[in-house]
């Protein structure tokens, strides 16, 4: 079953949306601004009330991702003149940053953003020069709030003590927001000051501040790639688990134990917290039995970002004991998960299920959602569980993210949904 | 269309905005015949904000049991990257068919984005020598070009072009069966929905033969021609040119008027398909049975309505003559019926029987001066603005055929007139 996956056009859209009172504004048709304005909107929306709608034909009433609605017109004779009337108009809303960004065909043009940002007397605008289009998302997501991070936090800032910045979340990781605040709980519960989570919410004061953390703390380093280097470079620790992001109360003891470790601090509530939910786990399989028993030895197909597919997989494997039959890793994984999740099934003589896309007559996937709801309602799995890009549950209320043991308790919730009746 | 090179533009405001793009038009079409490859040339971010945009609503209709087919997932992309667009994309495009063509499929669609459409990528000489090496494959080309040949709508039209050519005209027709037409199915898109045009097809000896173009197996498109009869699913520019585009390709016009909505068009609707039938008696059967419904309800709930100023404002342009006959049937006063501008790159002319009384290019600026003026009861409208807790707001969308999803309509807006004009929910504290 072959999966669409955003890239790094997306990326960098979403990466500028995630910061708080910043604005990407794409300089592109209507038709790439639609999915973008929408998802962001969905995920991070900012609205305040009827003065937020915009009616502008730059906005058209939606309040995220304006666009310049390039045509034909301008792809002959240029688009700067939007470029510059757009500015304008948004400048009007002071936002700390805006950031032009080109779609793929706007790219082709040449206008010049640079002339366009001068003309419109905006105070805080950049521009995105690069093309980076069919590159993996992490990656550029990662990259352009590194060019973000470059151009706002000034060099020689003073390190805090007994401060973190959390990498490598996104604002198109399901339930993002509930993630942040869950891991941000834990390491605030060892006695860390959390400064911000760049890429999930900061704004851009967060951001020129964030380089002050004594700790970079990573979550999924595909999504932060360059920024442990960055943070690095400015005199932050960076913690990283062995055993990748988050995902599953195995891996999320590990990254608890690897803050607690290079920090020196007490991990003590928060490993609390997980061995409490440990305990409530084991309750409710022991009291469900029959059917916490058809859980067990079910089959699986997981692909999506290799450092959390990695203990995904290892966790289904060893504390439900299911069967990973396809291991998929997006493009831009990295290369040390990567190894790590093939030599782990390898182990576990599940070697040549490395590689494989989810497969026809599994009974669990787990991907990005449109794929596994398509293999579910398709009668290619029983149970299709949407892990990633937040496709699909837009609309849910209930958080449900991956990370944390809020993941833990919605991949355990839709597995025992999902054998019921089996 | 006048060159616009000379006149230069200094605004958006002299762009017709288009919120959508003709690949994405054509790639939906395609994308509705389950069997059929489409290779989107152009990057993947152009394949994942189509998938993306298609996929939640179309997986939520297999989900409700709408379609007797699984669901696939055909949309293939070439990944046209920087390098391809210094030096070209058709060797991405080529890659792209040939491991399209290797997972088997009959049809391969191709369709292009703004990249390849901008740096000239010769997409034609592509798909000719693919045709000559994959040769038990048909294929099909839309220059789409992203948003250069249009909106959505556009491009869907495009395609469908592409896909009546699909038709086997050397099937002679047959008995009973109904096609269906249309760029969209929205009327049709519940259970309920579908089973009540099933109900009244039946009632003449009718069933649902194909649908051009909905989810389904390109087989059904095929045998087009086996059908009886063909209908359009509803009166739009759109489904028009649909209709003009199978009149091309198979000499066929719809005999049966579009879906009914509403007491009038069901009406004449019956009466129609009863004398194409010959069973009159069974049309004025089913007349009695809906008149008799329609105007009990009206007497009955006339009060609520009475005197009430109702505005209607569609971004859709979709025919809504069935609600202006109700609003008026119920007594209600409507001095704004505004459509907003077509995002067709030619535009497109609403289509109804009161074109004395649709304000046409209608926008937000003379939306917010009719509310200050006007000061309405109630709004209908098809597009959230954001500031609905400011005015008393009621939604325009799927309807369904006949009198029964009016009623249901009518309902509706009398609640909405009688509960508290914005929710709670729109207020902090």
């Amino acid at each position: 079953m072959r999966r669409t996956l955003p890239d790094g056009f997306t990326g960098a859209v979403m990466a500028v949306e995630s910061i708080s009172d910043a604005v990407a504004f794409l300089h592109g048709p209507g038709g790439c601004r639609i999915r973008h304005m929408v998802h962001s909107s969905a995920v991070f929306p900012r609205m305040s009330g009827p003065g937020d709608v915009d009616l502008s034909w730059f906005y058209c009433g939606y309040p995220r991702v304006p666009a310049t609605y390039l045509d034909e017109y301008d792809y002959v004779n240029g688009g700067s003149y939007k470029v510059r009337e757009g500015l304008e108009h948004i400048s009007g809303k002071k936002p700390s940053l805006a950031v032009v960004i080109n779609s793929p065909g706007a790219a082709l043009i040449g206008d010049n953003h640079e002339k366009a940002i001068a003309d419109s007397g905006i105070e805080r605008a950049v521009f995105m020069d690069e093309s980076l289009v069919s590159m993996p998302y992490t990656r550029c997501y990662a990259h352009m709030l590194l060019t973000i991070l470059r151009s706002v936090a000034e060099e020689g800032r003073p390190t805090r003590k007994g401060t973190a910045v959390i990498l490598g979340i996104t604002i198109m990781d399901k339930d993002w927001a509930a993630s942040a605040e869950e891991l941000s709980a834990y390491v605030a519960s060892m006695g860390l000051e959390v400064l911000c989570i760049p890429g999930a919410g900061a704004s851009v004061d967060d951001l020129a501040h964030s380089v002050e953390a004594e700790y970079a703390i990573v979550v999924c380093p595909e999504a932060c790639d360059g920024l442990p280097e960055f943070y690095a470079s400015r005199g932050a620790k960076v913690v990283r688990s062995p055993d990748g992001a988050p995902v599953g109360l195995d891996a999320l003891e590990s990254w608890i134990g690897a803050i607690a470790g290079a920090t020196g601090r007490d991990p003590s509530k928060a490993l609390d917290a997980v061995r409490a939910e440990r305990a409530r786990i084991r309750d409710k399989l022991m009291g469900m039995r029959y059917n916490s028993m058809r859980i067990k030895g079910l089959r699986f197909s997981a692909a999506g970002t290799a450092s959390v597919v990695r203990p995904l997989a290892s966790w289904l494997y060893r504390y439900l004991s299911m069967a990973p039959t396809a291991v998929a890793v997006d493009p831009g994984a990295d290369p040390d998960e990567a190894a790590a999740l093939k030599a782990f099934l390898e182990a576990a003589d599940y070697g040549d299920s490395f590689g494989r896309e989810p497969v026809d007559g599994c009974d669990v996937v787990l991907c990005e959602g449109f794929t596994a709801e398509t293999m579910r309602l398709a009668g290619q799995c029983r149970i299709g569980i949407p892990i990633g890009y937040s496709s699909m549950g837009l609309d849910d209320v209930i958080p449900r993210p991956i990370y944390g043991i809020q993941g833990a308790r919605y991949i355990l919730d839709e597995l025992l949904h999902g054998v019921r009746g089996s | 269309m006048a060159c616009g090179g000379c006149g230069r533009r200094t605004s958006i405001k002299e762009t017709h905005l288009m919120q959508s793009c003709a690949a994405y038009g054509a790639a939906a079409s395609f994308l509705r015949l389950n069997d059929v490859g489409v290779v989107l040339h152009g990057p993947r971010s152009c394949a994942y904000l189509m998938d993306s945009s298609r996929s939640k609503a179309v997986l939520e209709m297999y989900d409700e049991g709408l379609y007797g087919t699984a669901p696939a997932r055909n949309l293939r992309c070439s990944g046209m990257d920087d390098a391809a667009s210094i030096f070209g994309g058709t060797a991405d495009l080529e890659r792209c068919i040939r491991e399209t063509a290797a997972e088997g499929y009959g049809d391969i669609a191709v369709i292009t984005t703004c990249m390849p459409g901008i740096i000239g990528d010769d997409c034609l000489a592509v798909i000719e020598r693919m045709s000559v090496e994959y040769s038990d494959v048909r294929f099909h080309y839309v220059p789409a070009d992203g948003d250069i040949a249009g909106d959505y709508t556009d491009g869907f039209i495009m395609a469908a072009t592409c896909i009546a050519g699909m038709v086997d005209t050397s099937i002679p027709r047959g008995k009973g069966g109904v096609n269906l037409i249309g760029s969209t199915f929205f009327d049709l898109h519940t259970p309920a929905q579908r089973d009540d045009l099933r109900r009244v097809l039946a009632l003449f000896g009718l069933h649902e033969h194909a649908r051009f173009v909905d989810e389904g197996p390109s087989d059904l498109i095929r045998r087009y021609n086996e059908a009886e009869f063909d209908m359009a699913i509803n009166d739009t520019m759109a489904t028009r040119e649909m209709v003009d585009v199978l009149r091309g390709a198979t000499g066929r016009s719809p005999e049966l008027p579009p879906l009914p909505t509403g007491i009038r068009e069901y009406a004449e609707w019956l009466r129609a398909v009863g004398r194409l039938t010959g069973r009159p008696e069974a049309a004025e059967e089913e007349i009695s049975r809906a008149e008799g419904s329609y105007r009990g309800f009206v007497e009955s709930h006339r009060a609520r309505f009475a005197g009430k100023r109702v505005m209607i404002f569609t971004r859709l342009n979709m025919n809504i003559d069935w609600l202006i006959d109700l609003l008026d049937d119920l007594g209600a006063e409507v001095p704004r019926i505004a459509f907003g501008r077509s995002s067709r790159k030619r535009g497109a002319a609403p289509v109804t029987r009161y074109p004395d009384r649709i304000t046409a290019e209608y926008d937000d600026e003379g939306f917010n001066d009719d509310l200050a003026s006007i000061r309405p009861d109630i709004v209908i409208t098809d597009y959230p603005r954001g500031d609905e807790a400011s005015w008393r707001h009621a939604r325009i969308g799927k309807v369904g055929m006949g009198v029964a999803p009016v009623l249901r309509y009518a309902e509706y807006l009398e609640d909405l007139m009688r509960l508290p004009m914005a929710e709670g929910w729109r207020e902090l504290g």
